[in-house]
């Protein structure tokens, strides 16, 4: 074997491996509360309607006002919305999603096809 | 014919690497060391299990050298051959743990099809391996030893060590810019 021929092979085998390692799984970024309401809120922005905060706050039933709305500062910290103030009044905010919030779904959707491909 | 200077090279960057980890496991664990002057964690065998997979038995001859070194430097009022021999165990154990992973996961040398569940298990043999023959060696030197506490705790070390490097290897990783071509 070549010396060139053999560093390539070692390189491919450091390859693979850092590619199984990168598998591991991660800590959650997002708790519970928070994949729930981020579903709630798919769905609205997948219908094309506007959803200002106060409607975001009031989506889950079984949670308090506080809680939603911590839960959506710590949303938008995490860069998974984004508040937009409407043009007119700018005491409303509407929650819009992130190019991150729409690469966590669209992983999400790949997930599922690989399921059912397999 | 592997290049002579290149199996030297990392043979040498190999066990000085793993000496050098060694140190700073020792530096790092050794307040909640076990009675018995083991860690509770060690790191070096996450290590050991990248030395095997990418540099094969060159990475084996590496760790085996460098933990001659260490028993010798650590284990001062131990039997020389009885530390030379856990040196060697150390590097060839997880040399035959690999010949038997690949066997049983069905992995090429190249590690192609090599995923999470595979590596899990390959670590899990790693460390089962390494513990039983090392510990074995020991009790044949010296009948004293409490065979299955001893391979028990450093199966344990060698199963945290390996999780814990990989995962700082995972979060290195992460922390890695993507190129603006790649992205």
């Amino acid at each position: 074997m070549t010396t060139s021929a053999q560093h390539s092979s070692t390189y491919i085998r450091f390859l693979n491996l850092v590619q199984s390692i990168r598998q591991l799984p991660s800590f959650p970024e997002i708790d519970a509360v928070e994949e729930r309401m981020l579903n709630l809120f798919a769905a609205t922005w997948h219908s094309k309607q506007p959803m200002t905060v106060l409607q975001a706050m009031g989506m889950m039933t079984e949670i308090s006002s506080t809680t939603a709305h911590r839960r959506i500062k710590s949303l938008r910290k995490k860069g998974l919305i984004a508040l937009n103030i409407d043009e007119v009044d700018n005491r409303i905010k509407y929650v819009v999603p992130t190019d991150q919030s729409n690469k966590y779904f669209a992983q999400l959707g790949q997930c599922l096809d690989k399921a059912q491909s397999a | 014919m592997p290049s002579k200077k290149f199996t030297l090279t990392t043979l040498l960057a190999t066990a000085l690497v793993y000496f050098l980890l060694d140190a700073v496991n020792r530096a790092l664990f050794s307040p909640a060391a076990l009675t018995s002057g083991e860690s509770w964690i060690y790191l070096p065998a996450g290590l050991r299990l990248a030395f095997i997979l990418i540099f094969m038995g060159t990475g084996a001859m590496g760790i085996a050298l460098a933990s001659c070194a260490i028993g010798l430097i650590q284990l001062t009022g131990m039997d020389p051959v009885t530390v030379l021999g856990a040196g060697l165990i150390s590097g060839f154990s997880p040399w035959l743990a690999r010949v038997i992973c690949l066997e049983k996961f069905k992995l090429d040398t190249q590690l192609h099809h090599l995923n999470l569940a595979a590596l899990v298990k390959m670590a899990l043999t790693f460390a089962a391996l390494n513990a039983v023959m090392q510990q074995l060696w020991f009790a044949l030197c010296d009948p004293t030893t409490h065979f299955f506490e001893a391979a028990a705790k450093m199966f344990m070390a060698d199963m945290l060590g390996t999780i814990l490097l990989l995962y700082i290897v995972k979060y290195s990783l992460s922390l890695i810019p993507a190129s603006d071509q790649l992205k």
